[in-house]
């Protein structure tokens, strides 16, 4: 399933962003690796506090600091490592090639100033136009993604629209310097499931008339489901599965990926169906050693999850897991005690 | 739970001794099972719509500076002033005029609820779910409309009458934070129902805490600790224990699981519905979430801007749906299943404010089916099986009688 390096438009390696706080550092992501190939839609899934967020930031470059920190890592785009770029020069990449959309439009549209001069300003931050222009362009963007009358609500503020307007002007402004890579954080879930399926509509036509890469970022599996091609599966800073989507909701291979699966009412499943997964969300600021997920873990093999952080193990070509279960030392401990631990693939829940 | 039939005795009895006619409650006759009817339930928020007071301040600014310069001319124009702003509201046309708009956040619903049933209320945000929910146990005063709790009119009741229907009415709120007192211990919380209604004390109140906390699976030593020092599952299921404290037969869970993640959300489903499995409880479940509805709940509510829309089993909310605005919400649902991507209806537009909906179909304005009878007629109900009912004009078949399909 993977497709060659050349069509590969954004790719992070080794990424670690630590928040230095007065309570304790916490590791909110202790390695992130992954590749996003050009128009394609890569889901981050994870649950609150996975590190979703941050590794969109770190992306970026916009990890409040203090107290956030970048340690280590690489993120290469266009061949050129992000990280590594001056103020200006990432200025020019930032909501030009690589723009972005926040969960909550309200809080990060201006108040006091119309949504036409907040387009405006990008356009005419990263193109030579003039005013005139920028804001003709902007009546043709929001238009373009669906808000009536455009060309009288330019002028109206940010409260004067709902919702989902507001999530639309959002989109809108991030499209204006046609990116190369936009990055979705929750872009619905403050939204009712109507207005939701509006925006990822929008969002799925637009990524394919702009010919555009996206990351999107949620919590919902079914939002994954819906719309993305591949997915990576986040648990407390680490990235545990990624895959095509086909794959990861058919047989899904870390034990976390499968509990998630099967916590959720999917389309078939029953009340006795819905799983559980005992424990809850580790603190980050004193995480679990080794695998982060081993104290929640049904598969869990004592003495080793608990000392020795499994590597990346590709199962299939563009399919990776980390995991005891499938690396070298995981298959030494299960002989050596002549256990078999294997995950049952499909979760009880999904019937397909 | 064996108090219900003496709870309506007492009540009975209270009354009699009061010498006060039985007709100040009204009873009903209800069928075994049901345990809870709502009948034309409304409930409108005054929102007060004020005078053009602006242009009486100009004015008045107006009449001051007058005064200043010709007293006597200064006089009259703040006397008329005054008797002006006073007295105009109660002169034709401006008596017309409204004092308050009414935001109609519950504009007639019914429901028939069965013991031993989870019946789900799920609709968008806005549509007066939750407010539907608190209006049913009164925790606001309805507008008009009535709610039978085994057989009793609860509006009708007087405080004192209501604390004792309260025992068996309870709420488990969305957010457990807002919900429990910051400066409380999980044993105070828990505790405090007893003491209000003066089931339990001293050893034997504590004993009955710790019980309640291994039921909703917290250990005994997290009586002492305070809600910030629990996780937002853990909080909700000290909610829940609260809720349960004086075994209710009724609980409204108003989106239990909306603010938890997923993993926790399904810990929380699962004891719900063991709970349920053990006392016999009934609730009734409001969510957004309709996939987590549709495995939970055995009847389905659909509501928009105050109305119920469709009302039926879960199976023929979710199978064999008739009104456009369920087939709209229900295709809207993404679906973790990515080989099901399904062709979705969208629809357009925001939801109209309960202040002015629109006259006829509260659903016109985004309804693909509209037509002219939508915009001045509200649709009746009909019926396409015992239990299944919508309301709207453009849809074919069904009964205007549910007893058709009873015989």
């Amino acid at each position: 399933m993977s497709r060659p390096p050349e069509d590969i438009l954004l790719e992070i390696n080794g990424l670690k962003t630590y928040f230095f706080t007065e309570e304790g550092v916490v590791k909110a992501i202790e390695s992130v690796d992954l590749v996003v190939y050009k128009s394609e839609t890569l889901g981050l899934v994870g649950e609150s506090g996975s590190g979703k967020s941050v590794t969109a930031l770190s992306i970026l470059g916009i990890v409040p600091d203090p107290p956030g920190k970048v340690l280590s890592g690489e993120v290469m785009f266009h061949g050129q490592d992000l990280r590594h770029l001056s103020d200006s020069d990432m200025r020019k990449i930032r909501g030009n090639q690589i723009a972005m959309i926040f969960q909550d439009p309200m809080t990060s549209l201006n108040p006091v100033f119309t949504v036409g001069d907040q387009i405006s300003e990008a356009i005419m931050l990263h193109q030579k136009v003039t005013k005139k222009e920028a804001r003709e362009k902007s009546v043709k963007i929001m238009s373009l993604v669906g808000i009536p009358s455009a060309d009288e609500r330019v002028d109206n503020y940010p409260f004067e629209f709902s919702g989902g307007m507001r999530q639309r002007v959002m989109i809108a402004m991030s499209l204006s310097c046609n990116p190369e890579l936009l990055i979705a954080d929750e872009p619905s879930t403050s939204l009712d499931v109507t207005i939701q399926a509006q925006i990822l509509e929008l969002l799925k036509a637009t990524s394919e008339e702009f010919d555009m890469s996206i990351i999107l970022i949620t919590h919902d599996m079914g939002v994954i489901a819906e719309m993305c091609d591949r997915v990576a599966v986040m648990y407390a800073g680490f990235i545990c599965e990624i895959g095509d989507i086909m794959v990861i909701f058919k047989s899904p291979y870390h034990p976390y990926t499968r509990g998630l699966l099967g916590a959720i009412p999917r389309p078939d499943a029953a009340r006795e169906d819905l799983t559980i997964i005992r424990g809850s969300i580790p603190n980050l600021i004193n995480p679990p050693s080794a695998c982060r997920f081993h104290p929640r873990c049904d598969y869990m093999m004592r003495g080793l999850c608990e000392t020795v952080l499994p590597g990346l193990v590709e199962i299939e070509s563009g399919h990776r897991v980390r995991c005891h279960l499938y690396t070298e030392e995981g298959k030494a401990w299960m002989q050596e005690r002549g256990e078999k631990r294997e995950i049952g693939h499909v979760p009880k829940a999904a019937v397909i | 739970m064996g108090s219900s039939e003496s709870l309506i005795e007492k009540i009975a009895s209270k009354q009699q001794q009061r010498g006060l006619l039985a007709d100040r409650i009204r009873t009903k006759e209800m069928e075994e099972d049901v345990i809870l009817e709502v009948i034309n339930l409304k409930k409108f928020f005054d929102i007060p719509v004020p005078f053009e007071t602006t242009w009486f301040m100009i004015a008045f600014v107006g009449a001051i500076v007058l005064f200043a310069f010709y007293q006597a001319y200064g006089l009259i124009a703040i006397g008329a002033i005054i008797v002006l702003y006073f007295g105009l509201p109660y002169v034709p046309p401006f008596n017309k005029r409204p004092r308050v708009a009414h935001l109609k956040a519950v504009d007639g619903i019914d429901l028939r609820i069965k013991k031993g049933r989870i019946v789900g209320l799920v609709g968008e945000s806005g549509c007066g779910k939750s407010t539907a929910a608190k209006t049913i146990i009164r925790l606001h005063e309805p507008t008009a409309g009535a709610v039978y709790f085994k057989g009793i009119d609860i509006n009708r009741l007087t405080s004192e009458e209501m604390k004792e229907i309260r025992r068996h009415l309870q709420i488990v709120f969305q957010d457990p934070y807002a919900s429990l007192n910051p400066r409380a211990t999980a044993h105070d919380i828990i505790i405090e129902p007893f003491d209000i209604h003066g089931v339990a004390s001293g050893d034997e109140a504590s004993y009955r805490v710790l019980t309640l906390l291994k039921d909703v699976g917290l250990a005994p030593h997290h009586a002492y600790r305070y809600p910030h020092e629990f996780s937002g599952g853990q909080r909700q299921r000290l909610g829940i224990a609260r809720a349960l404290a004086l075994e209710p037969d009724f609980i409204v869970m108003d989106e239990p699981v909306s603010n938890l993640d997923v993993s926790v959300r399904a810990a929380i489903i699962q004891l719900i519905l063991e709970l349920q499995r053990k006392m016999g409880l009934t609730y009734l479940f409001i969510a957004h979430d309709l996939s987590l509805v549709k495995i939970l709940c055995d009847e389905v509510n659909v509501m928009y801007l105050g109305k119920i829309m469709e009302a039926g089993t879960s199976d023929e909310i979710f199978e064999s749906m008739m009104h456009p605005y369920t087939k709209a919400l229900i295709s809207a649902v993404p679906i973790a299943d990515p080989t099901k991507r399904s062709k979705k209806i969208f629809l357009t537009g925001d939801i109209p404010t309960p202040i002015n909906p629109p006259p006829g179909c509260k659903f016109q304005t985004r309804c693909p089916l509209v037509s002219d009878v939508c915009r001045v007629e509200e649709p009746i109900a009909r019926w396409y099986s015992e239990s299944h009912v919508a309301y709207c004009h453009n849809i074919e078949g069904g009964e205007e009688n549910p007893d058709f399909f009873i015989q």
